[in-house]
């Protein structure tokens, strides 16, 4: 504890350190949506035709659709046609053929984050497809997951080289139709990553993708398909920054991951977009639809997700247990300071027999933040011996924060076993003594006892990921202790 | 959140035609107020399943049925009343919305309290009906609301002056006679508990036969500094009825509100217990419905702790047997101010078929930092080493599975202290059990 303290002492104090703009040429559209845009898109991506049928599809729908308002988040009503709907660094035009001729300037941003793209990747042992704006940088060690047999690119070079693939698996978790946000993404998806584990292969590293906005008046809208064939196993890590903007920004991606028989996909998110200023001012809207599908019997999935920045995030992973004896798990950690608003939460949908599924969510809420988990656990007919086990804990430091529990538990089999708890506390004046008397200060007594608050869930996460989500549960809570 | 939607215009037409047979009709204020809510309602009509708050209660039945207004109280026959009336209480009866002064009976109030029904008392009591009337509801977002204060025929105004205590319970009995078929009936209760006062009110709702009708019936409460209300509703319909419901509360400082809730009737319910808690003051809300057939059941309870130092305690249990239905949604809301709040919120379902469905959606909203707050859920179905328990003591599994549901049913009734409306509910309860083999004499 005493050395990531040191860090944490170190970290307090800054502000948001992800936040510098990158300054490379880049080549977008002019803002604005129609189906010319779509088809311009797809021309530049030279996507094979019925994934621009597929994209028309979803664009003509999303048309009909109206904005969801059920949400416990406000925001100014968003204009589609002012956001851009394309944004590629410019030097990717000629296409680098390896990481050396990626632009120096690129690599040095990521750097900058602290994302080791290269040497330090190779000592990290970490396969990173990185996202810069809309279009996928570079994906390191290719060579040696193919080895393996397992296929991780960019989802651009996944249409090209694998259309089988994407034609039988795209859009059969999250429909192209689902819902407001998850349709505009199909309409306009520009790359995300793209993941392909063969039967039998456990995936021989970590995947891990990083995201990042970059250019002004952009919207990023990246869609991520994983598909873990039977008996295969992987864990896949995703991380975003973005600059520190006035405007608010708009992050719309879906991820859909399918599991077969006996598989197991473990997916870990740090989400470290920029909030806002300390007025609200500015930060990304993070708007995702995630959804696993454990289609087989005994499959297994994971979320865990470490949501710090963003003004507003709106999303829940969720997992619809098909399989018999399927399992789905979500641990989050949401933290809400300044004016940031979070909804999110999970959806547990039980179909097969004998699934079971756990949900343990923390909330911390600092500042004016508004956190609010929002869960749904659905036993169907058939869901014979279905379990669940759901904890939602809720953390106020001040009082002008605010946080709310909104579980929704809907049950058609008598079998089913549910039991949810949710509890919310401060921290208390007693703990803080404690701490103080023991000669630790206010600020690390304060992350101390937000990092054990957080225990449960960060010991889930990859071991890097874990010691950068407390860091940045220490940064982001700067300025709200005391 | 509002979700546009064309109002229905059978019962729009309704309201207009109302209009200058209510009671009232000749009393400005109130004809003003119910010209606005009638303005509103058909703006807005009834609210659909889309909006968040209605998800799982699909109310389009009512609008399809098209029922029509009573216009009168229907013939009952007295010895019916007479079942259904507690022993050990003033009665006011209501049949088919409408009050029946022969059939009532409030004999030996004290001074300083009044009870009387809005259609005699209105003139005598206007000034308190005026303070009362549309005080505690929240009647932007709900169009039954709306509605009822468009339409209401009839209902009771109940004040207990201060420092008095009722030693007897007011029963407010509501009857459905068998004219009331495919009619609607919606009636206003209001209840003012002064300073330092203490009293109960049953509002209990019945059937002369099964038929299909519609009751609304919303009451507003108001609890003074220091006083203690208990507040029970008894809902016993026709099976094929459609009950909407409200009980809308607000207490003052340090006053007890204890609001007791049984569900067993109608084919589809939604009953909204809703309470502002002022400084240091307790809140209970319990409940109990039991369903059967293809019933829905739908209770919401809003508990807004708008001031420090406030209590509220809220436990509600459900059995649901075929194809049954039952909802539970509750919100705590604790506003920035009220810090030191002590909530507790708690819902069991018991399922008894795989045809049955049991839907929650306990909900906490804080803005207060300082405050103690939980909740928790659980479905589940009967405890199998119980029953094999019962079994090893010779008891077949259908028996045992009865007598443990009666039980988990009971808990919740044991605890009325007012033995004539522990006998009904009871009554109620073995009636839907009888296989159990339980005799009321051994409890």
């Amino acid at each position: 504890m005493s050395a990531s303290n040191e860090n944490l002492k170190n970290m307090i104090g800054q502000e948001y350190k992800d936040g510098f703009v990158t300054d490379i040429e880049s080549n977008s559209f002019l803002p604005g949506l129609n189906e010319g845009v779509i088809r311009a898109l797809s021309a530049i991506k030279e996507e094979p035709e019925f994934l621009l049928e597929w994209r028309l599809e979803a664009y003509r729908h999303w048309l009909t659709m109206e904005h969801p308002e059920w949400s416990f988040v406000e925001f100014p009503k968003i204009d589609f046609q002012d956001i851009s709907y394309y944004s590629a660094p410019k030097s990717m035009e000629d296409g680098p053929k390896s990481l050396d001729e990626v632009d120096p300037e690129l690599i040095s941003t990521y750097n900058k984050l602290g994302i080791p793209l290269e040497e330090q990747m190779r000592l990290a042992g970490v396969a990173v497809d990185a996202v810069f704006d809309s279009v996928s940088v570079a994906t390191t060690f290719k060579d040696k997951l193919a080895e393996a047999g397992v296929i991780f690119c960019s989802f651009s070079e996944a249409v090209k080289e694998h259309p089988e693939l994407i034609k039988q698996y795209l859009g059969t978790v999250v429909s192209q139709f689902d819902n407001f946000y998850a349709a505009l993404n199909a309409a306009v998806f520009s790359d995300g990553s793209f993941v392909y584990i063969p039967k039998g292969v456990r995936c021989p590293m970590e995947l891990s993708t990083y995201f990042r906005i970059n250019a002004a008046n952009t919207g990023q809208f990246e869609r991520t398909l994983i598909i873990a064939d039977e008996g295969s196993h992987v864990s896949y890590l995703e991380g975003c920054t973005a600059p520190m903007r006035d405007e608010n920004q708009l992050h719309a991606a879906v991820v859909e991951l399918v599991i077969l028989k006996d598989a197991e996909i473990k997916y870990s998110t740090v989400q470290n977009w920029y909030p806002g200023d300390e007025n609200g001012l500015g930060g990304i809207y993070n708007f995702v639809t995630k959804r696993a599908d454990c289609r087989e019997d005994n499959a297994k999935v994971s979320w865990t997700q470490v949501e710090t920045g963003s003004a507003i995030t709106w999303k829940y992973p969720s997992v619809v247990l098909k399989g018999d004896n399927s399992v789905g798990e979500f641990y989050s950690v949401a933290l809400t300071n300044n004016y940031q608003q979070a909804d999110t939460g999970t959806k547990m949908m039980h179909v097969g027999k004998n699934t079971s599924s756990t949900i343990i969510s923390k909330g911390i809420s600092a500042g004016h933040g508004q956190n609010t988990y929002r869960g749904l656990v659905k036993i169907g007919r058939n869901a014979e011996n279905a379990r669940n086990y759901t904890q939602c804990d809720s953390l106020l430091m001040g009082d002008q924060c605010g946080a709310h529990t909104f579980p929704y538990i809907e049950t058609k089999h008598p079998s089913a076993t549910i039991e949810h708890e949710a509890s919310t506390s401060k921290i208390s004046e007693d703990q803080l003594f404690y701490c103080m008397q023991r000669g630790i200060s206010a600020e690390d007594a304060v992350s101390m006892i937000v990092n054990g608050f957080c225990k449960e869930v960060f010991k889930e996460l990859p071991m890097e990921f874990a010691v950068e989500a407390q860091a940045l549960l220490g940064i982001s809570l700067e300025g709200s202790v005391g | 959140m509002s979700v546009t939607h064309l109002p229905n215009a059978h019962y729009t037409s309704l309201l207009s035609a109302q209009e200058n047979h209510l009671i009232g009709y000749d009393v400005d204020w109130l004809n003003k107020l119910r010209k606005k809510a009638s303005k509103t309602f058909s703006a807005t009509g009834f609210p659909t399943f889309r909006e968040e708050e209605w998800r799982y209660t699909n109310i389009s039945p009512i609008e399809k049925k098209q029922f029509t207004v009573s216009e009168q109280a229907g013939k009952i026959d007295a010895a019916f009343v007479k079942t259904v009336l507690l022993e050990g209480c003033y009665h006011l009866v209501f049949v088919d919305g409408f009050y029946q002064a022969e059939l009532s009976s409030m004999d030996g109030l004290p001074d300083g309290v009044t009870v009387s029904a809005l259609s005699e008392g209105l003139s005598e009591h206007e000034a308190l009906v005026k303070s009362l009337l549309d005080s505690t509801v929240e009647s932007t977002a709900l169009g039954f609301i709306n509605f009822n204060t468009a339409l209401f025929t009839d209902g009771a105004v109940i004040s207990i002056a201060e420092n008095t205590v009722l030693e007897k319970p007011i029963q407010l009995a509501f009857i459905s006679s068998k004219e009331a078929a495919l009619k609607l009936s919606n009636s206003r209760n209001l209840v003012l508990a002064k300073a330092s006062s203490k009293a109960s009110v049953i509002e209990t709702f019945h059937a002369v036969e099964a038929s299909c009708y519609h009751t609304n019936v919303i009451t507003e409460v108001v609890v003074e500094p220091n006083a203690n209300l208990t507040h029970n509703r008894f809902q016993a319909e026709s099976l094929k009825a459609f009950h909407i419901g409200g009980v809308y509360s607000r207490l003052e400082k340090n006053a007890i509100f204890n609001q007791y809730n049984y569900t067993f009737g109608a084919s589809l319910s939604r009953c909204e217990i809703h309470a502002t808690l002022g400084e240091a003051s307790d809140c209970t809300l319990d409940g109990l419905y039991v369903g059967q057939d293809r019933q829905h059941m739908d209770n919401h309870t809003r508990v807004n702790h708008a001031q420090p130092h406030a209590v509220s305690n809220e436990f509600y249990k459900g059995v649901l047997g075929d194809a049954s239905r039952g909802v539970f949604q509750g919100r705590i809301i604790v506003a920035q101010d009220a810090q030191k709040t002590d909530a507790k919120m708690n819902n069991r379902n018991l399922l008894l078929s795989d045809r049955a469905e049991a839907d929650a959606k306990p909900q906490l909203e804080i803005y207060a930092d300082d405050v103690k707050c939980a909740h928790g859920v659980t479905v589940g179905q009967l405890d199998d080493t119980a029953i094999f328990y019962l079994r090893s003591r010779g008891a077949d599994e259908q028996t045992a599975k009865n007598m443990l549901t009666f039980a988990f049913a009971n808990e919740m009734i044991e605890h009325i202290p007012f033995e004539p409306l522990r006998l009904a509910v009871l009554d109620e309860l073995l009636k839907r059990f009888p296989q159990a083999g339980i005799k009321k004499e051994w409890l």
